[in-house]
């Protein structure tokens, strides 16, 4: 088709046009020859530089170390573990004489990564040594022929320090296949200053009833809300539902999305929301947002409930909290009853597609950077998580008070709700059950005043239809 | 839609033909009170030509503030990004994004990972198309027109119909992870072939008839007279092919699986983390995923606008 | 012949022999890794039965009718004036509405997830006119209009390039002569551009619902998982791609691929018939 601006167009211009084809064409060439030395191979054949640069997450070799080298591409979606794991298999070279570990990780987005893993698993090619998988994905790995490797010896050599309901999550039919960075103990922080502003008494709240009452009372004397509830994340509903005794599945394999456990709670969400005017959604609606975090610095929120490893966004991301911050055990349900549950969770894994020979070396490194007494400190020093190793919490660097935190030993207080924790268990509609409630239970309940029963039934509908 | 319906519409509009066609599709619309004269006159100039140039100007301005927005944010403070993203101005400019991106993520890979992927698949499309066209437009064989006509309809699925199969495919094929898995399934472009085709019909016929009297063969007439005739349809190709293949997302992210084989916008979606996302890096790498597109484009305007336009209204 | 040969050879693989092996998929369970099983309809049956298909579905039948409504119109419109001689400096504007379309749109997602925060430029904007701001990618029923609003930047250039090169077949005397005749813009642009634009306007309209049915790297960039606040944001091929990929049912994904298939062919040609398409001209 001929526009008329291009019939007009003057002979110099149509020179010009001619000089940019063959520019183009010249382009064009070059990408041939690129093109063709590219035989599937990666790009870093090409350009050498780049390609270290790109290497830059794995270990520098020791050249010294005389045992055989062994290298592990680890994949992970969290920046810190790659590092922790980094730092783990040099103290691992160090001690040990018959392998040298060298972790190549290699760091993505959370939804890239697990779904790569699945392209990788199915196809049979390009899979990852060592593995982070999270714990609303790790179902979807344990159906079908398992492709991870079973770690039950890796476990039991250390069961007996463990807190056994952190392994739960990772086991099918009794065996083990992935091992957590944390306990994630769900927690209540509270902001000292708004509470002392309303006049109330951060120990006096026990139950839920008496936390509702205290956020009456920041709601009539200052500004700021009790607390805030995610409504795109399943995480606030999910803490509440597993502390009072419900959650995902039972330790039968059942789905209980909709127990009368996880109604209850998420109806005293609800009335937080709705009736008492305690909490609301927060800003950019999750508790991981930059908007959120704004807020609760400047004393916009009494309190957030969000497993322990949650500590290190008020130092990271909220200067103006130092001092005033204090850890607290979940208001209770019930006298006596759980008093917590763990939140989230990454099980490193080690795929079937290990070469065989590098399988042995793998676990007792696994072993060795996740669960002896050395490790799970360095847990806590390293990453801020909370240790699941009931040994290590009479450690030095766990006993030591935390100005930040009310100058309070708080690893110290943690530990004796473990006698309390509700347990948990996933199963494999984990995945499909965390996106209902994530997408739809908490937005229609907290935004759109939904009956809890009836949105959580819809939910388990919708899950349990998966698979009809 | 018959597909012949379409193709009949589209080759009502040939490239490079000057004609000035009768108006289509009017159904005698146009009010008695006109008629043609022929004669020319100026439209009012004056306040009105003010307002509308204004009232255009304004909202092209519209237009390119998300561009002003991503360059300010690039060169914000990273904790500055989101608090400031309402202020117009920025409270402190640096540079240190754009330090901590080429430290920090395989970017200068990446960049080369388009590149590759962007050429490779606009040379090996340009070969395929071309050469599919002559033959539909210019030699005749049996089913001829039905395998056209079966082309064309083919572009009414929708790609992710093919997401799975093609996956499963790149697996058996073991082109997984790889450059050429990326490549390959795209080289056969329906709409490329299209437009080429409708190109090539509107090359007088003569030229190549007599070539053939000369007795050349069909490689001499396609390397000697075609290519050289249809240059102007090969870039207008070139540049919509690399521009698709610069932009996608969907299938790279797909089939590539290695962090030193991402292309740009595969890398960027890795930045947008789960629990800290890198605004600062994402930001950044936005940047300079745009601005070769730019700088080709303020380049080669005119073979933009009028291939992108040419190619979509030609293959209508 | 042997012209034809690589192309059909990577059309037969890539496409034909893809399609058929969908189809073929629809009719399978394969779920965890290296079980498959025929099961008949049932991936059919179930997707009458997945609220979260119909909720999908519903999402995108809006955002496709929503960018219907602002990309045909004000394209044209813009095409239009700039086209007149009431504009100057034309190719420049031209230029200004078309970067959009070079944009990719993981870019385009980024950006606006900037702009569309709540203390971010679009409220602020909106704040001039009095407007509060709005939690645009917070609240289920704005998930939509924001990516609409994406669209309109992203698509609204490249059919202004369509609408002008359609604007510019119609011979100028019609115009001049609809001049003589005392016709103002606005008369000539509704009796003279608006229908002898049919054929080009039907060819966007097509290419817009096209689009419009596949929208999904949009929601993808803006909710990290793709459903946005209480799934507002999720659309069919969303929930197709997480599926195959979250929950790895690849036959079930497939007859969601071929179900939105036949939803794409269905509504452009029903589009095209309501245009007189089919009617002999």
């Amino acid at each position: 088709m001929t526009t008329r601006a291009r019939t007009r167009l003057p002979r110099s211009s149509r020179h010009r046009r001619r000089l940019k084809l063959l520019l183009l064409s010249i382009i064009a060439a070059g990408a041939t020859v690129l093109a063709a030395c590219d035989s599937g191979g990666s790009v870093s054949d090409l350009e050498g530089e780049e390609g270290e640069e790109n290497e830059e997450q794995a270990m520098e070799v020791d050249p010294e170390h005389e045992g055989e080298e062994v290298e592990l591409e680890f994949w992970t979606f969290v920046d810190a573990h790659a590092d922790f794991m980094m730092e783990r298999a040099e103290e691992f070279n160090a001690e040990n004489s018959d392998y040298n570990i060298v972790i190549n990780a290699s760091v993505a987005d959370y939804e890239d990564m697990h779904d790569r893993l699945l392209v990788a698993l199915q196809s049979g090619a390009g899979a990852p040594d060592v593995v982070d998988i999270e714990i609303g994905r790790f179902g979807t790995y344990l159906r079908g022929d398992v492709q991870l490797h079973p770690l039950t010896d890796v476990v039991d050599a250390h069961r007996d320090e463990l807190v056994e309901e952190r392994t739960a999550p990772y086991q099918l039919d009794g065996v083990d296949y992935g091992i957590d960075y944390h306990l994630g103990t769900w927690v209540m922080f509270y902001n000292n200053a708004v509470l002392e502003e309303a006049g109330v008494d951060v120990d006096e709240i026990v139950t839920w009833d008496d936390y509702i009452e205290a956020g009456q009372q920041v709601a009539e004397n200052t500004d700021a809300m009790m607390t805030s509830v995610e409504t795109t994340a399943p995480t606030s509903l999910l803490g509440l539902m597993k502390q009072n005794g419900g959650g995902i599945y039972d330790e039968n394999n059942e789905l209980i999305l909709d127990s009368p456990e996880n109604v209850e709670a998420v109806q005293l969400i609800s009335d937080m929301v709705h009736e008492h005017g305690i909490a609301e959604a927060p800003p950019g609606s999750e508790h991981h947002e930059t908007a959120y975090y704004e807020a609760f610095n400047n004393g916009e929120y009494a309190s957030v409930w969000m497993p322990q490893w949650y500590m290190i966004r008020f130092t990271e991301f909220m200067p103006d909290t130092e001092g005033d911050m204090l850890v607290r055990p979940m208001p209770e349900f019930e006298p006596g009853g759980f008093i917590s549950t763990m939140g989230g969770g990454t099980g490193t894994a080690i795929t079937t597609h290990i070469d065989e020979e590098k399988l042995d070396a793998a676990k007792e490194f696994l072993g060795f950077a996740k669960l002896t007494y050395d490790a799970q400190v360095a847990l806590w020093t390293d990453l801020g998580f909370d240790p699941f190793r009931n040994d290590v919490y009479d450690d030095p660097a766990l006993t030591e008070p935390d100005p930040w935190f009310g100058d309070e030993p708080v690893m110290t207080n943690l530990q004796e709700m473990f006698d309390r924790l509700a347990p948990e268990y996933t199963g494999p509609r984990y995945p499909e059950a965390i996106i209902q409630l994530a997408e739809n239970v908490a937005y229609e309940v907290i935004e759109e005043n939904a009956d809890p029963q009836q949105s959580l039934e819809r939910g388990a509908d919708q899950v349990r239809s998966v698979d009809e | 839609m018959t597909p012949e319906k379409k193709a009949q519409v589209g080759m009502a509009e040939r490239p490079e033909v000057q004609m000035s066609e009768p108006p289509r599709g009017g159904d005698g619309a146009w009010p008695a009170t006109l008629h043609p004269d022929g004669r020319r006159r100026r439209l009012n100039g004056g306040p009105k030509k003010v307002i509308a140039t204004a009232l255009v100007t304004l909202v092209a301005i519209l237009f390119i503030i998300p561009f002003y927005w991503l360059v300010i944010s690039a060169l914000r403070p990273s904790e500055r990004i989101f608090a400031d993203a309402g202020n117009f101005l920025p409270s402190a400019v640096t540079l240190d994004n754009f330090q901590n991106l080429f430290d920090q993520t395989p970017i200068v890979t990446w960049f080369m990972n388009s590149v590759i992927l962007a050429t490779g698949s606009t040379v090996g499309s340009m070969i395929v198309v071309t050469m599919a066209a002559y033959a539909l437009a210019k030699i005749k064989f049996p089913l001829r027109n039905t395998i056209f006509v079966g082309i064309l309809a083919s572009q009414m699925l929708p790609f992710h119909l093919l997401l799975i199969p093609l996956f499963l495919l790149m697996i058996d094929l073991s082109l997984i992870d790889t450059h050429l898995g990326v490549i390959v399934p795209m080289l056969a472009h329906p709409f490329g072939l299209f437009y080429m085709r409708q190109y090539m019909l509107g090359l007088p016929q003569e030229m190549f008839d007599a070539a053939r009297v000369d007795g050349a063969s069909e490689y001499r007439i396609f390397f000697g007279v075609v290519v050289p005739m249809v240059k102007p349809a090969m870039a207008t190709l070139a540049i919509i092919f690399s521009l698709e293949q610069w932009n996608d997302l969907l299938w790279p992210l797909i089939v590539m699986r290695s962090e030193e084989n991402f292309p740009l916008s595969v890398g960027i979606t890795t930045l947008v983390g789960l629990y800290r996302p890198r605004w600062d890096l994402v930001m950044t790498a936005a940047v300079l995923a745009v601005v070769p597109i730019m700088i080709l484009f303020f380049l080669l305007r005119k073979q933009f606008i009028n291939g992108l336009g040419q190619f979509g209204t030609g293959a209508k | 012949m042997v012209f034809m040969l690589p192309f059909l050879v990577l059309f037969g693989v890539f496409r034909v022999y893809a399609v058929g092996y969908a189809i073929v998929l629809s009719f399978q369970d394969i779920e965890g890794i290296g079980v498959t099983e025929w099961t008949g309809f049932s991936n059919y049956r179930r997707l009458l039965s997945d609220s979260t298909f119909f909720t999908a579905l519903r999402n995108t039948a809006l955002y496709t009718a929503g960018t219907l409504l602002v990309l045909i119109p004000v394209p044209f419109i813009l095409a239009a004036v700039l086209q007149s001689k009431l504009v100057v400096r034309q190719s420049a504007l031209r230029s200004a509405f078309f970067l959009p379309v070079l944009t990719s749109l993981v870019v385009v997602g980024v950006v606006f997830s900037l702009l569309l925060t709540t203390n971010g430029l679009v409220n602020s904007f909106l704040g001039l006119f009095g407007v509060p701001a709005q939690g645009w990618l917070e609240t289920r029923s704005l998930a939509i209009p924001a990516m609409i609003i994406m669209a309109f930047w992203r698509w609204t250039g490249i059919n202004i390039i369509y609408f002008t090169t359609g604007l510019s077949n119609i011979p100028s005397e019609l115009y001049e002569s609809a001049s003589v005749d005392g016709a103002g813009p606005i008369r000539k642009f509704w009796h003279l551009s608006v229908p002898l634009s049919k054929p080009i306007i039907l060819f966007v309209t097509v290419l817009t619902i096209f689009g419009g049915f596949q929208l999904f790297v949009e929601p993808l960039i803006l909710w990290g998982t793709g459903g946005g606040p209480g799934q507002g944001g999720l659309s069919v091929v969303v929930h197709l791609y997480r599926t195959a990929f979250t929950s790895f049912q690849l036959g079930y994904a497939s007859a969601i691929g071929v179900v939105l298939a036949l939803i794409i062919m269905s509504v452009s040609l029903i589009t095209l018939k309501l245009f007189g398409f089919f009617k002999k001209e």
